[in-house]
């Protein structure tokens, strides 16, 4: 028999994990018969589990298999009640569909919203053929005509040097013209290049003024930058509560980085009292959004029970989210999950490997736990040297108190080792400072 | 040109056979004629036959021309699924707002055909004829409403159909015998009810029978809902005394318009996805909407009247509709699925504000088959509403939805849950800081929220007497610990400040209805009492005024805000 392909290997041991996009790709390929024989029920069951979680993408792949006939019963619904399906749903958010030869026919005539219309129908490659040159030139029509639209997308293009060369110096210059018109985004988008010093001097105070404009307009990007510098005061007078104020409303727009933020300084207590429930609230909707940084705090605060009920289960799985996307915090904390069987099952083998993961970005903490996990053989097996190396490791980066355990503990297995071991563990050792990060 | 012994004959498929519509002796002629009958008809197909008599006699016949109406889709005019159709017991019943809510949504493809309202059908007999006539359409609706009807009463199921049958007759028989002599024409609405024979509900059905009349001479959804409008605005310039209240005419024909999802969305205009859709149709249904790009230049209009309370059949309908959209399965934000989350969280507190829950309990209901459907990951119910909770934040909100969730049918379904959930939370909520955030909330605004807690939790129906009592008296305890704790009484009743102004300005902390009537309102009202009672109480009130002839008006305003805020 062949073995299964590594992609399904992968996919599987996360799925059965829990995590969803393994579970909705899993239950994909059954569906589909990628990479593994079709299988309907398979892909029924991996489908469910990801939808349960809230995966979209199964939730569709699921509807798809209903419309083809296939029974399915995915959402768990409570005893007593009934879903009553709407047979004339709200459609909001369906954009309407592009007519090009009407587009055409109005951007000839010198509509300026039609040509800067156009010109996106190009960039996009929405009803036409993807053609950046003709967006360039639709662009340019509407723009050199005085359009702000038409300047402002004429100034993406340089900016990001698309369909002609990039350039700084262009991309200002018509970013200017229409923000000076009163343009939003070209407000924003002028600020940070003035900010990065794209084009010119870095110039904060200079910055915060066009996001200022912008942000008045709405535009939450410029809410959310201009209260970064206000909270800082890079640029402009240190303002807390007006830089509170300026996260709160790029927040309510669905700002992941601004709820962030916010819910750091509601956390902190700074600029005014702590709340760790409101706290809470927004690093759950950073962290739903995908924001690591806030899935990490998040499931720090359901593991403490700081500002929302503790929950071991559901810190784990916050912990798994980051830890997923590389956050060397989470894999740690996730180590310590498995290891202390904290709202899962105790695994020492699965903590282990996060240790591992964590260790090789470079924590010492994860360093100290994996040496220890060698040394005793827990979780994987016992090796003198591979702890000798790990624990020397946390003996240099980790906090003091931490260092000197390590430090003690790689003195104890040095004693165990041979010359030859220890040879070989000063290489390894070097080989990892080699590679870390 | 043919002969005498050739002829073509025109035909039509109906019912899978061939069926000669006409003879004609030229070909060109026949052909066009034929062309002419699949265009203006809803034939699915023709053809012209040459029909030739050899000299034998016999008959030979040959297709000479042939078309199929390949491109003419027959419009799709069926029922719609529907899973409940509240009973109905008498014929009044049918023109009642649940009995058109109901056809709304069952016949809603062929209201959106012929563009006509559940009001203009039951009260035209042409139109009532017409659905009676559309192939098996009617007897379709009559049957799956009986169905529903007596799955939910236990009642036979040929009963309630009978009865269904009888009172659709009786229906048609009474807009028969309504038929004016003559169109009233475009006239006002006041002239319209003139119009109108009888008195009481016979006029009032006269009426609807003229209305209805001006109103199907629109077939545009908008266009109907402009005249309304102006309508509204003739009403709302005409005396109060009329004999006939006009504006419930008006919201029941309203209400019949916004039951199509298709209105909604063009009188919404641009909305990003669902769940910013939902939020502006329980805004516009509080009249508290602005215009989005693309709506209607009335919507202003529209929603005035929402705002000033003429339409509450409209708002239930546009509740319902929030509702029914929350609780399915459709994305709140489709084109960015990572936001699902946020468009629940800005949904659920759209809906849950910290004074009331839009929608009541129907509303929890969705909100929780939502959370449970996208969010809960497979987890129990009960892990569902604790993370529902959790999303709300603060207390006060908590409570709000507990308490209307514990009314709904998911919350009976789970027994004593929600309220053992609701009481635990009351019993460990015991500062004001859990009840409403730190920050962001003016200090008055967070007492204002934990004394409507307060009121919502003692005149809770799901609750015992005792612990309607033993939560509120918390409500009531936190608030004094605020008081105390933040020095609330001392700030408003500064001893540097004049004895009149501190004094008014306890009068009116006190009736301002943000203290709970128990602890709290005593700390202050014991304050005022501890005023009152000094020696000389009204001389040292005026002596702290400059102006005495201010000093007297101060005393006075005094007086009258004392007897306003219950001091006896």
């Amino acid at each position: 028999m062949a073995p299964e392909p590594a992609m399904v290997t992968r996919n599987r041991t996360a799925a059965e994990q829990g995590d969803p996009v393994a579970q909705f790709n899993l239950g994909n390929m059954y569906r589909l018969g990628y990479q593994v024989a079709r299988d309907t029920d398979l892909a029924v069951t991996w489908l469910t589990m990801a939808a349960r979680q809230g995966n979209a993408d199964a939730v569709e792949a699921l509807r798809r298999m209903a419309a083809d006939g296939i029974k399915v019963h995915w959402d768990a619904e409570p005893e007593g009640t009934e879903i009553e399906a709407e047979s004339d749903p709200l459609c909001a958010g369906e954009e309407p569909p592009i007519d090009p030869a009407l587009l055409a026919a109005a951007a000839k005539a010198g509509d300026h919203a039609a040509q800067v219309a156009l010109g996106n129908a190009y960039r996009e490659g929405k009803g036409v053929a993807l053609d950046l040159t003709e967006a360039l030139r639709w662009y340019q029509l509407a723009a050199e005509a005085g359009d702000a639209a038409g300047q402002y997308a004429l100034g993406t293009l340089y900016d990001l040097g698309l369909g002609v060369a990039q350039s700084n110096a262009e991309a200002r210059a018509w970013y200017h013209k229409a923000a000076a018109q009163g343009d939003a985004a070209a407000q924003f988008n002028l600020g940070n290049m003035i900010l990065l010093g794209r084009g010119g001097t870095p110039n904060p105070g200079v910055a915060a003024k066009w996001f200022r404009l912008a942000a008045e307009q709405g535009d939450a990007a410029a809410q959310f930058t201009l209260a970064t510098l206000l909270e800082s005061g890079k640029g402009v007078e240190r303002d807390e509560a007006k830089a509170e104020e300026l996260y709160r409303r790029a927040a309510a727009q669905g700002t992941a980085e601004a709820q962030f933020n916010l819910a750091n300084m509601l956390r902190l207590g700074i600029g005014g009292e702590a709340d760790p429930t409101e706290a809470a609230g927004f690093y759950r909707r950073a962290a739903e959004q995908g924001l690591v940084e806030a899935e990490l705090n998040f499931a720090l605060m359901l593991a403490g029970g700081i500002g929302i009920g503790q929950d071991e289960t559901a810190a784990a799985h916050w912990f798994r989210r980051a830890a997923d996307k590389g956050d060397v915090r989470a894999q740690v904390n996730l180590g310590h999950v498995y290891e202390q069987g904290l709202g899962v099952e105790p695994d020492i083998a699965a903590a282990a490997e996060w240790y591992r993961r964590a260790a090789v970005s470079g924590s010492a903490e994860a360093c100290f736990n994996l040496g220890i996990l060698a040394a005793t053989g827990t979780g994987l097996a016992a090796d003198d040297v591979e702890a000798w190396v790990w624990l020397s490791l946390a003996a240099e980066a980790a906090p003091p108190k931490l260092a000197d355990s390590a430090r003690s503990g790689s003195a104890t297995l040095a004693a165990r080792l041979s010359p030859e071991q220890m040879a070989e563990a000063r290489s390894r050792l070097e080989k990892r400072r080699r590679v870390a990060p | 040109m043919s002969g005498k012994s050739t002829s073509f004959e025109v035909q039509v498929l109906k019912d899978k056979n061939w069926v000669v519509e006409t003879i004609s002796t030229d070909e060109s002629q026949a052909k066009e004629f034929a062309d002419n009958l699949l265009q203006t008809t809803n034939h699915t197909a023709v053809r012209v036959v040459r029909d030739f008599q050899r000299i034998d006699g016999l008959h030979t016949e040959t297709v000479v021309h042939e078309k199929t109406a390949t491109e003419k889709n027959e419009k799709d005019l069926s029922l719609a699924a529907i899973s409940e159709a509240p009973t109905c017991v008498g014929i009044d019943e049918f023109y009642a707002l649940n009995a058109r809510l109901t056809i709304g949504r069952l016949l809603r493809k062929y209201l959106d055909d012929i563009v006509i309202t559940q009001t203009e059908l039951l009260h035209n007999a042409s139109e009532l004829k017409r659905l009676g006539d559309k192939d098996r359409l009617l007897f379709s609706a009559v049957d799956k409403v009986s169905a529903l009807q007596a799955r939910a009463t236990g009642e036979d199921g040929k009963v309630r159909r009978d009865f269904l049958q009888k009172s659709w007759e009786a229906v048609l028989a009474r807009a028969r015998q309504a038929v004016p002599k003559k169109a009233p024409g475009k006239l006002t609405l006041a002239g319209l009810m003139a119009l109108a024979p009888g008195e009481g509900d016979e006029k009032r059905f006269q009426c609807l029978v003229l209305i209805s009349l001006r109103l199907l001479e629109t077939r545009s959804w908008f266009g109907k809902l402009e005249i309304l409008l102006a309508w509204a605005a003739e009403e709302a310039s005409t005396a109060a005394d009329a004999p006939l209240p006009a504006m419930p005419i008006i919201d029941g024909i309203v209400s019949d318009i916004v039951v199509s999802a298709q209105v909604i969305q063009d009188l919404l205009g641009f909305q990003p996805n669902l769940g910013a859709a939902l939020s502006h149709i329980c805004d516009l249904a509080a009249g508290q909407a602005e215009a989005a790009k693309f709506a209607p230049p009335w919507f202003a209009d529209f929603n005035k009247l929402f705002a000033a309370g003429h339409l509450p059949d409209s708002q239930e309908v546009l509740l319902s509709r929030v509702c029914r959209e929350t609780k399915s399965t459709n994305p709140l934000s489709r084109n960015e699925p990572a936001k699902e989350f946020e468009e629940f969280n800005a949904l659920l507190v759209r809906v849950v504000s910290r004074d009331s829950l839009v929608g009541g309990p129907a509303m929890a209901d969705a909100l929780f088959q939502r959370y449970v459907r996208f969010f809960n990951g497979g987890g129990t119910p009960g892990q569902a509403i604790e993370a529902i909770l959790a999303t709300l934040g603060d207390v006060c909100r908590k409570v709000q939805y507990l308490l209307e969730f514990a009314a709904s049918p998911a919350g009976v379904a789970l027994g004593k849950k929600p309220i053992d959930m609701l009481a635990a939370l009351v019993r460990g909520a015991r500062h004001i800081d859990v009840w409403v955030p730190v920050r962001g909330v003016l200090p008055r605004d967070r007492m204002a929220a934990l004394a409507s807690a307060n009121r919502v939790l003692l005149s809770a129906r799901v609750l015992t007497p005792e612990l309607r009592t033993e939560l509120g008296d918390i409500a009531d305890a936190v608030m004094a610990r605020y008081l105390e704790d933040e020095g609330v009484i001392e700030k408003i009743d500064k001893p540097e400040d004049p004895l009149a102004l501190r004094a008014i300005r306890l009068v009116k902390f006190c009736g301002s209805g943000v203290l709970i009537e128990g602890k709290s309102l005593s700390m202050a009202r014991s304050r005022v009492i501890g005023h009152l009672k000094q020696a000389q109480f009204e001389e040292k009130f005026l002596a702290s005024v400059a102006d005495p002839v201010q000093g007297e008006k101060h005393l006075r305003e005094f007086h009258r805000l004392l007897v306003e805020s219950g001091f006896r």
